[in-house]
């Protein structure tokens, strides 16, 4: 049964992991080119060709689909699914595919936005590697809570308002926003123009959002296909006895 | 239906896959989850430049 789910959620990942591959071909690549052009000071210092680069970059996109729709859409969604808030199979896949935004990208981007090639940040390397990752650690942490509140609001109030209970969730995530206030001010400066510049934050975050979209999709689909065939081949433990006496 | 809590579904993975199979298993996601994020060797990681701006993450 858990081979069954994590098979399921590699193939949500393949999914969207060619959509994904797709993003970064189509608009990641050729933008990120473009977005290069204006940095003058520093001729472009790279140890491989910007073909291998978009090459490794879309086979990276393809690869980050098929782990996540393993380890959020397989393992994850195995073991939560009986808790999982959300009444039909659909809405289950997309509050799983919404929790992984929020956690991967959603919440760092609150401390850390994403940057457009070339811009200088003020602080190091590893001091933004520890924010993203504890950022990521504040959004699974709040998105845990929040379907705990819901739980408990729609048990408290008798199944009688679900506004009440998605509510109560949604505030557990107010906590993120405060977090990211605490983080140390990273001030950047760039060659781009800030036009350009916004467009790369907006298409950076259209991309995940879309890429999160595709792989509950997908899911969404393939467990309503796997529910809907009668299983014809039942687990030896939970296969009920078949032998009828005369 | 007995698997219809966490705990249970923890249970059937103790009785479904072997130890063995469990360990492949993390050590290869742990594996790819490192060579796409923290593998700092220069080829791997300008290599990985567009990917990571079109990720959101950035390293420079």
């Amino acid at each position: 049964m858990f081979t069954e789910y994590v098979t399921r959620g590699a193939k949500a990942g393949v999914v969207g992991g060619v959509a994904f591959g797709l993003f970064i071909a189509l608009v990641g690549n050729p933008l990120i080119g473009y977005a290069e052009t204006f940095e003058h000071s520093h001729g472009h210092s790279s140890t491989v060709s910007d073909t291998v680069a978009a090459v490794v970059s879309v086979v990276g996109g393809v690869l980050l689909g098929v782990l996540l729709g393993i380890v959020v859409f397989g393992a994850i969604y195995y073991f939560l699914e009986p808790v999982l808030p959300g009444g039909s199979m659909d809405a289950e896949s997309y509050l799983l595919g919404g929790a992984g935004f929020i956690t991967i990208s959603g919440a760092p981007w609150l401390a850390l936005p994403p940057q457009p090639p070339g811009v200088e940040q003020s602080l190091s390397v590893d001091v933004r590697i520890a924010w993203y990752a504890l950022m990521m650690g504040a959004g699974a942490l709040s998105c845990g809570l929040a379907g705990y509140v819901y739980r408990r609001l729609r048990r408290r109030f008798d199944d009688r308002s679900r506004a009440i209970a998605a509510f109560g969730a949604t505030t557990m995530f107010g906590v993120l926003p405060v977090v990211a206030l605490v983080a140390p001010a990273n001030s950047v400066t760039g060659p781009i123009p800030s036009e350009l510049a916004t467009v790369i934050r907006a298409v950076t975050a259209m991309g995940q959002v879309g890429f999160w979209f595709v792989l509950a999709t997908a899911h969404a689909w393939l467990v309503r296909r796997d529910r809907s065939i009668p299983e014809s081949e039942t687990d030896p433990i939970d296969a009920p006895s078949m032998a009828v006496e005369p | 239906m007995t698997t219809d809590t966490v705990h249970g579904r923890i249970e059937r993975v103790r009785i479904d896959v072997t130890p063995t199979q469990l360990t492949l298993m993390v050590a290869s996601i742990v594996a790819a989850g490192f060579v796409l994020l923290f593998l700092q060797d220069p080829m791997v990681h300008d290599s990985m430049h567009n990917f990571r701006h079109a990720v959101g993450v950035t390293c420079h």
